[in-house]
Formats: C-alpha cells, structure tokens, sequence
C-alpha cells in the first residue's frame, strides 16, 4: 500500500518536474481556479447531490513547446455533507479529503475544444451515523467514522476556452473522473476529486461540468 | 445473440447475491409447546416497548393461526437499544415471564451498507424465566457467503422453545 503511494508520489513528482523544465523553455503561464464545484452545493441548497460544501480546486497550466499542448497541474480541497436521503440507513455523509491531478492537454486543431487526460490521486475521510428503524422498541443510532480512504485513478475532459481579455480565460469543462479506491469500508456518497459516488464502492467513476477562469501571470 | 443473453443470465443466477440480513428491528420466532385449545393466551406485552401492537396483532386468533407441530408460533420484536429484551405473557390462569439475552451487532457490508444482527451472549445468562422449560438456538440473521438468486432467505436468526 505505501509503496503504491510512493510511487505514484514519485511519478507525479517527476511529471512535474518534466513541466517546469519545458515552463523555463517555453511560455505562457496561467493560474486558474474552479468556478463551479464550490458554488452549486449553496445555490441548489438540498436539491444537489452535496450540502454546505467547500470545494477549492486551483490549477497551475504551463504551455509546452508544442503550442497546441499544455500541461496543468491542480491540487484541491472538498470539505462538505451528502444530500439527505431518507430511504438509506446512513441517510447522510460528511465527508473530507485533498487530492492531486495532473493532465496532458491537446488542443484539436479542427475545433476549438482540448482534450486533457491524466492522474489522480485523492486522500479522504468519511464520518456520519446511521439509523436502523425501531417501531417497537425505538430507533437505534450509531456513528460511523471512516478516516483513511486512498484512491488513485484518472481524469479525462473536453475543454472549451473562451478568451475574455488578454489576461482571463473561461473554461467551460466536461470531466470523467474514474479511479480505484485502496482503502475504506464505507461506500462514499461524494469522493474528494472523484465527485459523486453513490452506491458505489471499490471502483468510483463519476461525470461532471464545471467552469474554471484562467489567469495569464507569464 | 439469445444464447449470450442467456449464458449471461444463467451465470448471474448461479453467482448468487449477497445476505444482507433484515436490515430493520429483529425479531425471533418463539414457540409455546402446548395441546390446541389448552394454552389459553390472553395477552403478551413487553416493558420498554413504545408501541404495543406487534404483540396485539401476535395474539389476536393466535391458536386459529399459529399452530404447527405441537406448538404455538409467535414473531416477536427484539429491541435493538439494549442486550436484552423483557416479555409478559398473561394466560388466562397464570403469568409467565421471560427475560431473553443477546448481544447486538451492527456493522458495515460490502454490497449491503450498514447490518444488523444479534448472537449469543457474552455472559453464560441466555434467560431469565418463569416458564418450565426455555431452550434458545442463537443463529445469525446475515447469511455468509453467496446465496441462491430465488428462494432467498436471511439467516434464521434467533428461536426459542418454552414449555409451561
């Protein structure tokens, strides 16, 4: 287990490495930061899949020689709670995790979209309480608490850059995140950097929207 | 392209499911050895219990209903708050007492969430009664293992055999 962690560790470390070279060669740089996973718990309330969730996902993108490639690496934060949903024994999760992404990324020279793939690794916790119905005797109430859940997997997204001055960009992006989960018990309602996972458990795969802005610092 | 719909099919019913037990309050099946038309129940309550009625509904045309084999058969509700759970039976001539011991087990399955099951207790003190004769058989409510597609069936759980 730590020696697949390591070497992911050490893969990401070298990637990145890679990417700083090619960034002292070539240019520009931008720093983006997402839009969208932080908001839409609080504008939809109890209708979305997540409450009361705070999701910072920035992003660093470095252009490569190639102008049509690009290479970002993002790191993110999701603290948060499930929507309530009255039919389950749990019936909510509060959940809490870091991870890691980083993606290739080709521009189409047909069409305006880009097309990005790559790793990521996500470190999260899970924390709630279930219930078992008592009509009898009264309801029976239990915590649960599932603090060292590792998983690693792979992004791939479909970009589409909309230029509003020299310096922004808005990104409008659709993602599938799919990824294997090491360790844990509980089957996650939302995994940190992978989204929503209801019902499932050792193999999360999840899709997803959001608008990102890019700034240009280089 | 029926037959591979039809291997896949077959090979999903031979995997089998997984059990994940009654997921809800337990209950135990207990049996009152006694002659038809002897064992004249009036009522069955229990101290702790906020609703009633599982035991109302359990004795009302009991002897028309539950009688196999040289016993009467009740489905009663265990609580799932306390390691035991009290019974009162009143007869038309007596009353009886029994105090059943267990200890709770709640846990995380895969393929299933949260369980619940209830097994043999830690202290050597099974019951507490005033019945003749108590015997319990303590099995667990979850299945291990797959088990068949039809006919599914969670584990027995806990029975017990009294005799006046």
């Amino acid at each position: 287990m730590k020696k697949k962690i390591l070497l992911i560790i050490v893969s990401l470390v070298w990637l990145n490495g890679n990417a700083q070279d090619i960034v002292k060669e070539s240019k520009p740089v931008y720093l983006g930061i997402d839009l969208t996973k932080g908001l839409t718990s609080y504008v939809f309330a109890d209708k979305y899949f997540i409450r009361n969730t705070v999701i910072v996902e920035p992003y660093v993108r470095f252009a490569s020689k190639n102008p049509l490639r690009y290479w970002v690496l993002s790191g993110g934060f999701a603290k948060g709670t499930s929507k309530i949903d009255t039919t389950q024994i749990s019936q909510s999760q509060k959940f809490k995790g870091l991870y890691i992404k980083l993606a290739f990324e080709n521009q189409y020279q047909r069409v305006p979209l880009r097309f990005g793939y790559g790793p990521i690794i996500s470190f999260s916790g899970f924390r709630g309480k279930y219930t078992f119905k008592g009509p009898t005797y009264g309801d029976y109430t239990g915590d649960f608490k599932d603090d060292q859940n590792f998983a690693f997997g792979a992004e791939i997204y479909l970009a589409y850059d909309y230029i509003l001055n020299k310096k922004l960009v808005l990104r409008f992006q659709a993602r599938t995140t799919i990824a294997i989960r090491m360790s844990g018990n509980i089957s996650p309602d939302y995994f940190p950097g992978v989204g929503i996972t209801k019902d499932l458990n050792s193999f999360l795969v999840s899709p997803g929207l959001s608008a990102q802005l890019f700034f240009k610092v280089h | 392209m029926k037959i591979i719909f039809l291997l896949i099919l077959s090979a999903l019913l031979l995997n089998g499911c997984i059990d994940c037990g009654p997921q809800q309050e337990l209950t135990i099946q207990l049996s009152i050895q006694a002659f038809p038309d002897t064992l004249l129940l009036k009522k069955i309550t229990s101290p702790g219990a906020i609703d009633q009625s599982v035991f109302e509904e359990q004795t009302k045309n009991y002897s028309s209903k539950s009688y196999y084999a040289g016993s009467f058969d009740f489905t009663l509700p265990i609580s799932l708050n306390a390691d035991s759970t009290t019974y009162i039976f009143e007869f038309e001539n007596r009353t009886d007492t029994l105090s059943l011991f267990y200890s709770r087990d709640f846990f995380h399955k895969d393929g299933c969430g949260f369980v619940v099951d209830a097994k043999r207790p830690a202290s050597l003190t099974e019951t507490k009664s005033t019945f003749k004769d108590v015997y319990v058989d303590y099995q667990s409510y979850i299945l291990d293992g797959k088990v068949p597609v039809f006919g599914i069936k969670d584990g027995q759980g806990i029975t017990v055999l009294v005799s006046l």
